[in-house]
């Protein structure tokens, strides 16, 4: 049957499904970490900035700095830059667990930008009214802010975790491997279609889970 | 970054001359626009400094990717590219129905065996690392097509593995048929190949790309591939190409003789340190 669909099955199947999971590993490890910082850093934009609720107007222009020079650097720039990075933390450069640094650094910027605008998406009267009531900033940030913005939260963490899918691509340079490498290297440059297709359909697979699950979530959080 | 703001000029000003160039008349200079890849392109000073009197002038234009040369001269955008060894030649030629034909050969840039966390003696006349390689030993090569494959046959030669004997130099590590020495190989983009050399044992790296990063192909090399053996060179010589028809324009074949000079020699010698070895 497997034969049959995918004819280069036979000579390249333990490779596809090697690959399938290090876009797994590198989608869950790296999305996990890039998830809690971002929305850390996140609300720490929101609640730091100006009229913000904590006010701190030099830890959000740092923060946003920092921000701004991190998403202006090509991710394939990027990956190459932090291999010394990833050496020192992860004591190695290479394959899955040398492309986490790399893939959480080109994903937390952009999810903490995205949640800072899920969050600033909130009604200001909540707040107004949450502060009238005396709540603690702890508190504003777990039952306000977070908890009224799930479905915004739900819906940035779908569109981050699809764009890691696309990164984890590019982690075949450090020898990742990966879907989007095994497409590269085995579809393209070997003209095997029946592999880059095969390949493209289980990535096409796991964009629609991710796409799924926060569907669900979505729904279950706007009832 | 002011290398890689340099090397984005010069691909700015590559891709205008590239698009008004077109072995155009330039004043009265004949101007011949190739595609090459990769920074280390000195000799092609020394090859403008001969036909300059003659009114031709070679312009550069730098493309970034492997894929990208072949396309463009197949669709008109350049009048001749000089990238590529006749495996990838005949390999862009079967798979994408392109029209190019060989104006002539140029050089040969041996790969070689560095090593990475391994401590092997440096000696580029090895001919076997059997003895010194150890099981569990992590190998790293390009991970394109082309240079991961003749990096295979390189590993093959040093007495490591055995490859289909089918697959010629398009070898992939599903070809490798036996193991002498239980290693485990991982390919990576090959500029990215010296730096992370540290967290490989061994790694082939391609000459060019040594280079670059400092890696001396004469003093640290631990095996060097047999470029120049008769069976494997015609393969692996680099090559001017030109499309179908147009390889014996005179102009062409006047860039070609200015090429295979010892001007360009002198070039490879003093200033690339033997990573380039010429061919004609």
């Amino acid at each position: 049957m497997l034969e049959t669909l995918i004819p280069n099955w036979g000579r390249f199947g333990d490779r596809l499904i090697s690959d399938t999971m290090a876009t797994l590993q590198m989608v869950a490890i790296a999305g996990s970490i890039a998830f809690i910082l971002g929305m850390t850093f996140g609300v720490l934009l929101v609640v730091t900035k100006k009229e913000g609720i904590l006010e701190q107007l030099f830890i959000y222009n740092l923060l946003d700095m920092i921000i701004n020079v991190i998403r202006s650097i090509p991710f394939l720039i990027l990956l190459i830059l932090l291999i010394p990075i990833s050496r020192a933390i992860v004591g190695t450069g290479l394959g899955v667990t040398g492309a986490i640094i790399p893939l959480v650094f080109g994903t937390t910027p952009f999810f903490a930008r995205q949640i800072e605008s899920a969050i600033a998406e909130l009604d200001s009267g909540l707040v107004e009214a949450s502060l009238a009531m005396g709540m603690s900033p702890i508190e504003i940030i777990f039952s306000v802010y977070l908890r009224e913005s799930i479905p915004s939260i739900t819906r940035v963490t779908q569109i981050t975790a699809i764009n890691l899918v696309a990164l984890t691509t590019f982690a075949g340079a450090v020898g990742a491997g990966g879907l989007g490498d095994f497409a590269i290297q085995f579809g393209l440059q070997l003209r095997l279609m029946d592999l880059l297709w095969a390949a493209i359909i289980i990535i096409l697979i796991i964009v629609s889970v991710i796409q799924g699950i926060g569907n669900v979530i979505i729904k279950w959080s706007t009832k | 970054m002011k290398k890689g703001f340099g090397l984005a000029a010069v691909l700015v000003i590559g891709f205008m001359l590239a698009a008004c160039g077109n072995e155009s008349a330039n004043g009265d200079m004949t101007v011949v626009t190739i595609g090459v890849v990769g920074a280390v392109q000195d000799q092609w000073a020394a090859v403008n400094a001969q036909l300059y009197d003659e009114g031709i002038q070679v312009d550069l234009v730098f493309l970034n990717e492997w894929t990208m040369p072949n396309p463009a001269l197949n669709d008109g955008e350049l009048d001749l590219n000089a990238f590529q060894n006749r495996v990838f030649l005949e390999n862009a030629m079967h798979t994408n129905g392109y029209e190019l034909a060989i104006v002539g050969e140029t050089f040969i840039a041996p790969q070689n065996i560095f090593n990475g966390r391994a401590d092997i003696p440096a000696d580029h006349t090895r001919t076997s690392l059997v003895d010194e390689v150890e099981d569990g030993f992590l190998v790293g090569i390009p991970n394109d097509l082309t240079n991961g494959g003749r990096a295979l046959k390189l590993l093959e030669a040093a007495g490591l593995i055995d490859i289909d004997p089918e697959v010629g130099f398009l070898a992939t590590e599903a070809d490798i048929i036996n193991f002498h020495v239980d290693i485990e190989i991982r390919a990576v983009e090959a500029n990215t190949l010296p730096t992370l050399l540290p967290d490989f044992d061994i790694a082939v790296i391609n000459n060019p790309q040594a280079m670059i990063h400092g890696l001396s192909a004469n003093n640290e090399s631990i095996f060097r591939e047999d470029a120049l053996n008769i069976e494997v060179a015609p393969n692996l010589i680099n090559l001017i190409v030109a499309r179908a028809g147009e390889e014996n324009n005179p102009i062409f074949q006047r860039i070609l003789e200015a090429y295979q000079t010892q001007a360009v020699i002198d070039v490879f010698e003093n200033e690339f340190d033997g990573a380039f070895v010429p061919a004609w």
